[in-house]
């Protein structure tokens, strides 16, 4: 994290080569989040811009920071949220725009052939139904991204104690979908090349 | 030494909280790493077991902007003007424009690079089934390469192509400008070529290749079917472009792996250094891709998808340019498919008995005898088998 800090005064000094790192390093980032709320390309691209943009402009006067993808994350959900607030009252598209993060994970995508789709894969992705909407964003936030529960709490706008509160009900509808057959699972996540 | 013991008196529920056993989930790329990290723990295991499983259920595949490079280049304008006070709608305008600018320029290039090739469509040399590598000159004459591994060079200075430092070949035509090499290396052999360029070419069992003399015009290309990895020499001036059966490879110099046999149903590519530019055949611009190193594009002709991940090993893709195989966690199906191709045999089993074996991990030295990585797969993968006649295994 110390890199980070480095890089992130670089920026604000107007060294050269910071900018294209902190572009490069997280734009794949900013974009896979920014499709949890639109399919719309275009859009994506547009707020994304936006967000370099005002970081160029305000340089001087940003804050430190020592987590950059942190600090991205959270001015992109602002500016995301208020962007769609905007188009859609603009036109009336409901259902091309969300408010909040749909999560789907890997694991729910038919990513693999039908050949491969055994029990266990539906079995383990009959258990990740009974996750909610709520539940989703915090295991995403938590564990795709790295966040802790304060920094959760700050883009969920919940208490730490509900954050930890979904988390754990999450893993008590999960559990007895973890203890069978790992073969398959191995199978799988090495297809999925997640983690 | 930090005391390892709590992770084991954890319940899951603990476990999945504990930022250290999370960071131990993330760092255990491959499964041996994480047989490693239980090793290290004394004490039941079954409830890390659960909490990994649970972790890594949690994970989203990350999308890769195809235009990064598009709105990189308007944001970097902006940062050069950044005393600009005008409004970022403005701008905007602008990188649509920029946008709209390069695709049509790309369809331009395209468009004329298509034609070229329809001019001159290149098609490999009907051949029936050899023993033997075989070379084939521009103007038909067949060279037989005896060697298992042959190692072959073209010569700039004598427009001839050099073969296991002992015999040099030269085509009979006067004209080689145009026409091309052709490789044959049938299944169970292999060879290294050197190029007019410099550019060194490891060829796999099962590939066909089609190479230049002299590398002419603006690009450098050649022709594969199968598989092979290249070590391309840096030319700014004049890209190197390999066309296999769904990719077209675009690079400026850099180390990479192409696997795309037209009896496969995938094709792949994988960088190891440098970027390269894959284009998706037969498609405008909707699957051109920049590749960063240690990533993979796989085409699913099934699906027709182009999709891109991160390899945390490539080097177990490339091992068999040095003579042996690896893979970890590999099914057993395709593990056949590379070692029919390898050692010429061919394997008759039931494939649904094949699909629910377990994933297997290993390495096998090439140079061994079929007999010996049988005795090996057996193991490993726990099946029975009988050599049934000179190139057929049976699998039960």
């Amino acid at each position: 994290m110390k890199e980070d800090k480095y890089i992130w005064e670089e920026f604000k000094n107007e060294k050269d080569q910071a900018l294209s790192y902190i572009y490069h390093q997280h734009i794949d980032f900013l974009f896979s989040y920014g499709k949890k709320f639109t399919k719309d390309k275009d859009f994506l691209m547009d707020v994304i811009q936006d967000l370099f943009y005002r970081l160029i402009k305000s340089r001087k006067n940003l804050g430190e920071t020592d987590n950059i993808r942190l600090y991205l994350l959270k001015s992109f959900q602002r500016m995301l949220i208020r962007e769609i607030d905007r188009s859609k009252k603009q036109a009336d598209l409901l259902n091309q725009y969300r408010f909040e993060p749909e999560i789907v994970f890997s694991i729910e995508e038919n990513l693999i052939g039908d050949e491969e789709r055994s029990k266990a894969l539906s079995f383990i992705q009959q258990g990740m139904k009974a996750l909610n909407s709520k539940q989703r964003e915090v295991l995403y936030y938590k564990y795709t991204c790295g966040l802790t529960y304060p920094e959760i709490c700050e883009m969920m706008s919940i208490t730490p104690d509900s954050a930890r509160q979904l988390v754990s009900r999450a893993i008590h509808s999960m559990k007895k979908y973890l203890s069978t057959n790992d073969i398959f699972l191995m199978l799988i996540f090495k297809k999925l090349k997640t983690l | 030494m930090k005391p390892m013991k709590r992770f084991t008196d954890s319940s899951v529920e603990e476990l999945v909280e504990d930022p250290e056993f999370i960071s131990a989930v993330k760092q255990a790329k491959t499964e041996t790493e994480w047989a490693q990290f239980l090793q290290l723990h004394d004490g039941p295991k079954g409830n890390m077991l659960q909490a990994r499983k649970f972790i890594r259920l949690m994970q989203t595949t990350e999308e890769i902007l195809p235009e990064k490079e598009i709105l990189w280049k308007a944001i970097s304008k902006m940062d050069r003007k950044h005393t600009h006070t005008g409004k970022s709608r403005n701008i905007k305008r602008f990188v649509r424009m920029a946008a709209s600018v390069i695709i049509i320029f790309a369809i331009g290039s395209l468009l004329r690079s298509k034609l070229q090739l329809h001019e001159s469509p290149y098609r490999f040399s009907e051949s029936s089934g050899t023993e033997n590598s075989v070379l084939i000159l521009p103007g038909g004459e067949k060279v037989d390469l005896k060697k298992t591994d042959s190692e072959l060079a073209v010569l700039n200075d004598q427009e001839a192509i050099q073969i296991d430092q002992d015999s040099i070949v030269k085509a009979d035509i006067a004209d080689t400008k145009e026409a091309m090499n052709e490789m044959i290396i049938p299944f169970g052999k292999k060879s290294k070529l050197t190029l007019a360029d410099g550019t060194i070419v490891w060829l796999n069992a099962g590939s066909r290749f089609a190479f230049p003399q002299k590398f002419e015009g603006s690009n450098r290309e050649v022709f594969l079917d199968g598989e092979a990895y290249f070590e391309v020499a840096k030319n700014k001036e004049q890209p190197f472009i390999v066309h296999s059966n769904d990719f077209q490879i675009e690079v400026l110099g850099t180390k990479f792996n192409v696997c795309g046999y037209s009896s496969d149903n995938y094709s792949e590519a994988l960088l190891l250094e440098g970027s390269v530019n894959i284009r998706v055949k037969g498609r405008l611009f909707k699957d051109e891709l920049l590749m960063s190193p240690n990533q993979k594009a796989t085409w699913s002709k099934e699906r027709k998808e182009i999709s891109l991940h991160s390899e945390p090993s490539p080097e177990l893709s490339i091992a068999w340019v040095k003579g042996w195989y690896e893979f970890s966690d590999e099914n057993l199906e395709q593990v056949l498919t590379k070692i029919e191709r390898y050692y010429n045999v061919k394997f008759q089993y039931n494939p649904a008995f094949i699909s629910r074996a377990l994933p297997v991990s290993g390495k096998l030295d090439l140079k061994e005898s079929i007999g010996e990585v049988m005795t090996v797969i057996s193991e490993v993968a726990k099946i029975d088998y009988q050599i049934a006649g000179d190139n057929l295994i049976i699998i039960n």
